[in-house]
């Protein structure tokens, strides 16, 4: 039995992620160039992780029907990818969030109130 | 080998590159301290979602750990071990993030330098900037 139910799930979050980060511009929206480096070293460190952990036989995939049954390698299914791409995505959006929000550099909170202070982050 | 054996040395390999690509880093805007604290409160967040969406992706037979290589402690169903990923990715994501604008700052700054030079090069004279290049 297989299914679409944890590859939608995935895409549906990442989409929502991916607004998130339209809507504020703290990460492909505030340097796409930059973006896409730390995107696709992210994703090639945590499948070289998954593939460690396939071969030593740590990781199994499960049985579920809800994947599509699609695999990009033994134990390696197509949702994976998408997973790791969209943990490093969700990882930066909120770091983005937390650098603008949360923790922002001293400097400018520091010379404006909150009010007058103009965006923070990367130059458009 | 075990799950733990595993991250120790996949951790070993972030905690490396992270200090590489942060070297020089205080000396911009953000101090290091800050830094690390926003790279914490990230960490907490993903630690959370982790839990709660290992468990149901576990439940959801999704994948599989094998019993032999395990700690065996978990949260809920959650390995404690998988928590090793939101700590490996909220530590050396932003500091390549953080390596790669100084880098683009940097090549910014030599540009514009090296056109400000051009501009004084081609001007009269250049007024003298400091006390010190004064006669």
């Amino acid at each position: 039995m297989t299914g679409w139910e944890y590859l939608g799930a995935l895409l549906v979050s990442f989409g929502c992620m991916l607004l998130v980060d339209h809507r504020w511009r703290v990460f492909l929206w505030a340097n796409p160039r930059r973006a896409a480096v730390v995107l696709a070293a992210g994703v090639m460190f945590f499948v070289l992780w998954d593939v460690a952990g396939i071969t030593t036989g740590i990781f199994e995939r499960g049985d579920s029907p809800g994947m599509t049954g699609i695999e990009l390698a033994p134990d390696f299914p197509l949702e994976e990818l998408f997973f790791v791409t969209f943990l490093c995505h969700l990882t930066m959006v909120l770091h983005g969030l937390v650098a603008r929000f949360v923790l922002p550099d001293r400097r400018s909170s520091d010379l404006a109130p909150a009010g007058a202070r103009p965006a923070q982050g990367e130059r458009p | 080998m075990t799950y733990l054996l595993l991250n120790g040395a996949f951790l070993t390999v972030v905690l490396v590159l992270t200090l590489v690509l942060l070297r020089g880093a205080q000396t911009t805007q953000t101090g290091l301290g800050r830094w690390w604290a926003r790279s914490a409160v990230v960490f907490l967040a993903l630690a959370v979602l982790t839990v709660v969406f290992d468990s149901i992706m576990i439940w959801a037979d999704l994948f599989r750990f094998d019993d032999e290589h395990m700690s065996g402690m978990r949260i809920g169903l959650a390995p404690i071990e998988d928590l090793a990923w939101p700590l490996a990715s909220a530590v050396l994501l932003p500091a390549l993030w953080t390596w790669l604008g100084r880098r683009d700052a940097v090549a910014e700054s030599a540009e514009s330098a090296e056109s400000a030079e051009s501009a004084a090069s081609s001007a009269t004279r250049p007024a003298p900037v400091s006390p010190e290049t004064t006669p």
